[in-house]
């Protein structure tokens, strides 16, 4: 389980939490099934399925590399597809390595 | 025609290198999660923190002693000392600023005219050594001074030695010498 997944996870899980407390439709057993499910499906989806390729350009806050993951805070980013432009104030991105895999957490 | 005695020649310092210690173990781990502009190298043990501000490359060892590199001049070094010292505090550590010490300064001088350097070494000839198929440069030793002159033909001339004070007399003591090797213009 890589730690730039976790946190995709971990609000997957929190949100599963909240729906089986109220209505008691899933066991916290099964909620990790399906996480451990989803990383697999994900790693797998982003190596074989995910072809585009997205440029972007901001100037560096912060960066931070310990344990493999790199962690960036960028301001004023552009996003730069061939079809659209997305301008952000601030993104922060989580990387770790990987065949050709990496996964962004924005804010 | 004798070497002026008053010669304004610019000595630029490039790099200041300070050591200091923090008298108290470290967390690594800690300061590679929560400081900013870290990179935690777990192979070696250091993390290296760099600062904006004076900029400056900090090597950040879990002993306490830390290694500053990257300053363009002793205050410069001192306050980005003192500056990681006080980030490292923030992050919760009893950090003490002990053994401050300026281990290494690199400066560059340029000579106005060009210099012949096998002429160079031969009058200089045990402290000076020229190894053309090594290096392009001749290195001369100031024992006296610990400061080392890398002399190049172009009138270049890098200067390390432990203090500003120390290259400043390497540069005033080394200048005859230099200036006797020069290339004389047609």
């Amino acid at each position: 389980m890589s730690g730039d997944l976790l946190r995709l996870q971990l609000e997957i899980k929190q949100h599963y939490v909240n729906d089986s407390d109220e209505s008691q439709q899933i066991t916290p057993q099964l909620a990790l099934q399906v996480l451990l499910q989803f990383d697999k499906a994900i790693n797998n989806a982003l190596a074989q399925r995910v072809r585009n390729r997205v440029n972007f350009r901001g100037s560096l806050n912060t960066y931070r590399f310990c344990d493999n993951v790199w962690t960036f805070v960028l301001n004023d980013v552009e996003f730069r597809e061939v079809t659209e432009l997305v301008k952000v104030d601030k993104v922060k991105i989580v990387a770790c390595d990987g065949k050709n895999t990496g996964s962004n957490a924005a804010e | 025609m004798e070497p002026d005695n008053d010669i304004a020649l610019d000595i630029l310092i490039t790099n200041v290198v300070c050591v200091f210690k923090t008298r108290c173990h470290l967390n690594l781990r800690k300061i590679a999660l929560e400081g900013t502009n870290v990179i935690y190298k777990r192979d070696v043990g250091k993390v290296l923190m760099k600062l904006r501000k004076p900029r400056i490359t900090a090597t950040i060892w879990s002993s306490g002693k830390i290694i500053c590199t990257g300053a363009t001049s002793e205050e410069d070094a001192k306050t980005g000392a003192r500056r990681l010292a006080r980030l490292l505090q923030k992050l919760g550590f009893q950090v003490k600023f002990a053994g401050y010490k300026i281990v290494n300064v690199l400066a560059v001088c340029t000579m106005p005219f060009e210099i012949r350097l096998p002429e160079f070494t031969k009058r200089n000839r045990p402290i000076a050594s020229y190894e053309p198929e090594l290096h392009p440069a001749a290195s001369y030793r100031v024992k006296a001074l610990k400061a080392t002159l890398q002399i190049f033909s172009t009138g270049s001339i890098t200067i390390t030695a432990p203090s500003i004070q120390c290259v400043a007399t390497a540069v005033e003591q080394t200048y005859p010498l230099i200036f006797e090797s020069r290339k004389m213009i047609k």
